[in-house]
């Protein structure tokens, strides 16, 4: 069994992931609205109330690297001065 | 029939709430809210300890958990005379047996002052040069004692150096079922087991003994019998739940715990004098072990054979402890959506009631400023100035930020005074910086690092009184992007870019001058923090590279790696304490910037039990 599912949510603020969610199963949010949960009944249930669409591993992965190559190519078109305010994004591999 | 009161000397008492002291063990209560009667119970579990200096099986131990030894047992084919003692953190080794042997009877209710071995086997593994002498320690060496009037080896014991007993075993291919008894000087005979028997798990006292489970040679194979000797007479008793053998036994005759028993079992049991039940499991499966422990609740198994075909022995510890106490891991959890997060602004006050001003984002650098209740974010009056990297110290109604860059680049030296409703202009910085760190209060706030225009790393310092900065010590390492938190007089600065590298340096400030501190686990710049110089957490930030979503806490002393985020992320500043802080906007390297978290730290509460009729 996969460890992880992949979908994508978006994040309704407070309530949307609780300390109960955090210790009942791996969470991790991405760009491009893309959540890495673990793969147990607690996981799939909160995707699902959370609206989500459930996506293939490389269909998550595409939707981030599309998010941060659009973000590293913004990054890369800012002037020196406004370059100094935060790092360049890196690509990111889902676990 | 038989009330409770009859039966424990008291009522059972009506509250509305739990109680959550550690007296509540045991005590039956009856829960008028709930309308339920619950109790304190508590639970066991194994975990791992400090491997042995030397791997082992076979050998003999005694004394309590965190203050026993082990002796003497085979390392693959050859006898050993090593002792080691064991304080529940490491083991030292001391003095050697006068004759290295294995499967040797120990005093288990001994001690590392006062231990007895006896019998054993000098060789391994098949024909077996049994002894009978018995040895005693000390504290510094072992010393020959009486011998046994029955020489054999897996012979089971109990008691102590001065009150020890002997009994079962085997001599070549024949099962023992004497039991002798020793006071220090010499070796009696006492009553016969029911059960001849070797390989038994032996613990108690020389007048209260427990024999539990072992092996019959000859056929009859591993063995649940249990048998109790009180001084005088060995009594078969209810049996174990798994006929095992060579397996440790840690506690006295009515409160105990049996583990490690062949074939490599990870099963526990405890006995109350009456009846068997089923304890936690150990994580590794092993037999012939040189396990200790005085109670039922706080065990050592050290060594022993670890069930791979050919083993030679292994090292590997695991300890038994009980607890009363349930611990709820350290968390994040999803906070309200700010209205319109940027990355690097200010963020200050508590986590229910917190400000988030300045900061930038594709638009250019802004004046926006939140606040936060602890649910929701809601539009306050804005920033005097547009700021962008700048820091800020203080609460939702007195709060302070300063530093940073304006729109039009560069550095600027703005302070600007929050009083809950409004920003005003309070008296600049000495030297303008951006990507400054800062802590404190609003009347005794602290600006340290950032950079001049130019991207270079200050070690400059500046204390706030409410009214004015002042010039304070400079801090060790010169550096920007860095993060502080504490107070004015108690403060610590981690990581940051000190122009040419980013840098895991610590330092910590008691109002005077900055000294040296453990260094963060990694490289470290646009991080959050919260909390105390003694009860502080970083999180986020670029860990080099990349964002992350880690959190440390710290204690004063060291780091230790707490929950994670959600997000990974960083460019924000993060506020209040050790125990319950808050991530806001900041956000991750790409994507929205609205988000926020709140972190819960680890917590202990009672393990209370709702009692029900099933």
């Amino acid at each position: 069994m996969a460890l992880f599912i992949y979908g994508t949510a978006t994040n309704t603020g407070k309530g949307f992931f609780t300390h109960e969610d955090r210790q009942n199963f791996y969470l991790s949010g991405q760009p491009a609205n893309v959540w890495v949960v673990g793969n147990n009944e607690k996981g799939a249930l909160w995707l699902a109330e959370k609206n989500g669409v459930e996506k293939t591993k490389t269909e998550a992965q595409a939707l981030v690297t599309a998010e941060v190559t659009a973000a590293q190519e913004a990054w890369d078109a800012l002037s020196d001065e406004a370059k100094t305010r935060n790092d360049r994004p890196s690509q990111i591999t889902l676990p | 029939m038989t009330t409770y009161k009859e039966e424990f000397g008291k009522t059972i008492k009506q509250v509305s709430s739990d109680p959550t002291d550690a007296g509540a063990e045991g005590q039956i209560w009856f829960n008028t809210t709930a309308q339920v009667f619950k109790t304190v119970t508590s639970f066991g579990a194994w975990s791992s300890g400090t491997a042995l200096g030397q791997v082992r099986r076979k050998g003999g131990g005694t004394g309590a958990q965190a203050a026993g030894m082990v002796f003497g047992g085979f390392d693959a084919a050859t006898a050993l005379g090593q002792t080691e003692q064991y304080n529940g953190t490491s083991w030292t080794e001391v003095g050697d047996l006068t004759t290295a042997r294995g499967k040797l009877g120990s005093a288990t209710a001994g001690s590392q002052t006062a231990a007895l071995g006896f019998g054993g086997s000098t060789a391994e593994p098949s024909n077996p040069a049994i002894v009978n002498n018995s040895e005693e320690y000390n504290g510094s060496v072992w010393a020959e004692g009486d011998n046994l009037n029955t020489a054999r080896y897996v012979i089971a014991g109990a008691g102590t150096q001065t009150a020890g007993l002997g009994f079962g075993g085997y001599t070549t291919s024949t099962n023992r079922n004497e039991s002798e008894e020793y006071n220090g000087t010499s070796w009696a005979e006492g009553d016969n087991l029911n059960t001849a028997r070797g390989n038994i798990a032996g613990g108690g006292t020389q007048t209260a003994a427990l024999g539990a489970t072992g092996f019959i040679d000859g056929g009859g194979g591993d063995t649940a019998v249990t048998e109790e000797y009180n001084g005088t007479s060995w009594t078969t008793v209810t049996v174990c739940p798994t006929a095992q053998a060579s397996a440790i036994l840690s506690g006295t005759q009515t409160n105990a715990i049996i583990f490690a028993g062949s074939p490599n079992l990870t099963t526990t049991f405890g006995y109350d004098g009456t009846n068997w039940s089923t304890r936690p499991s150990m994580a590794t499966g092993r037999d012939r072990t040189s396990g200790f422990g005085t109670a039922a609740t706080a065990a050592l198994c050290a060594g022993g054979d670890g069930g791979t075909p050919g083993d030679e022995g292994i090292g590997t510890v695991e300890e038994f402890n009980t607890s009363i106490n349930v611990v709820t891991a350290a968390s994040w959890a999803a906070g309200g959506n700010l209205i319109s997060g940027q990355r690097n602004g200010v963020t200050f006050g508590i986590q229910t009631s917190a400000v988030f001003a300045g900061g930038h984002n594709p638009g250019g650098i802004s004046n926006n400023s939140e606040t936060y209740n602890g649910t929701s974010w809601t539009e306050g009056n804005n920033l005097g100035a547009p700021a962008d990297n700048a820091a800020s110290a203080g609460t939702e109604t007195a709060g302070v930020a300063f530093g940073g860059s304006p729109p039009a680049g560069g550095a600027n030296n703005d302070t600007q005074e929050y009083n809950g409703t409004d920003w005003s202009e309070g008296n600049n910085l000495n030297t303008a910086r951006y990507a400054i760190g800062g802590t404190g209060t609003q009347s005794a706030a602290l600006a340290s690092g950032g950079s001049p225009p130019g991207n270079t790393g200050s070690n400059l310092s500046e204390e706030y009184n409410g009214t004015d900065w002042s010039i304070g010590n400079t801090m060790g390492t010169g550096r920007y992007k860095l993060t502080i938190f504490g107070t004015q007089t108690a403060a610590v600065a981690a990581g940051g870019d000190t122009g040419p590298a980013n840098v895991n340096n610590v330092e910590h400030y008691d109002g005077t001058s900055w000294t040296n501190a453990t260094v963060y686990p990694s490289t470290l710049t646009y991080a959050a923090s919260a909390g105390s110089q003694t009860d502080g957490l970083v999180f986020l930030g670029d860990l080099g590279p990349g964002y992350g979503a880690t959190t440390n806490t710290y204690n004063g002393t060291a780091w230790a790696a707490s929950a994670t985020l959600a997000n990974a992320g960083g460019n924000t500043e993060g506020c209040g304490t050790g125990a319950l802080a808050l991530a806001a906007s900041g956000g991750p390297q790409s994507g929205r910037t609205d988000g926020a978290e709140e972190f819960t730290g680890a917590s202990t509460s009672l393990n209370v039990k709702t009692l029900t009729s099933s």
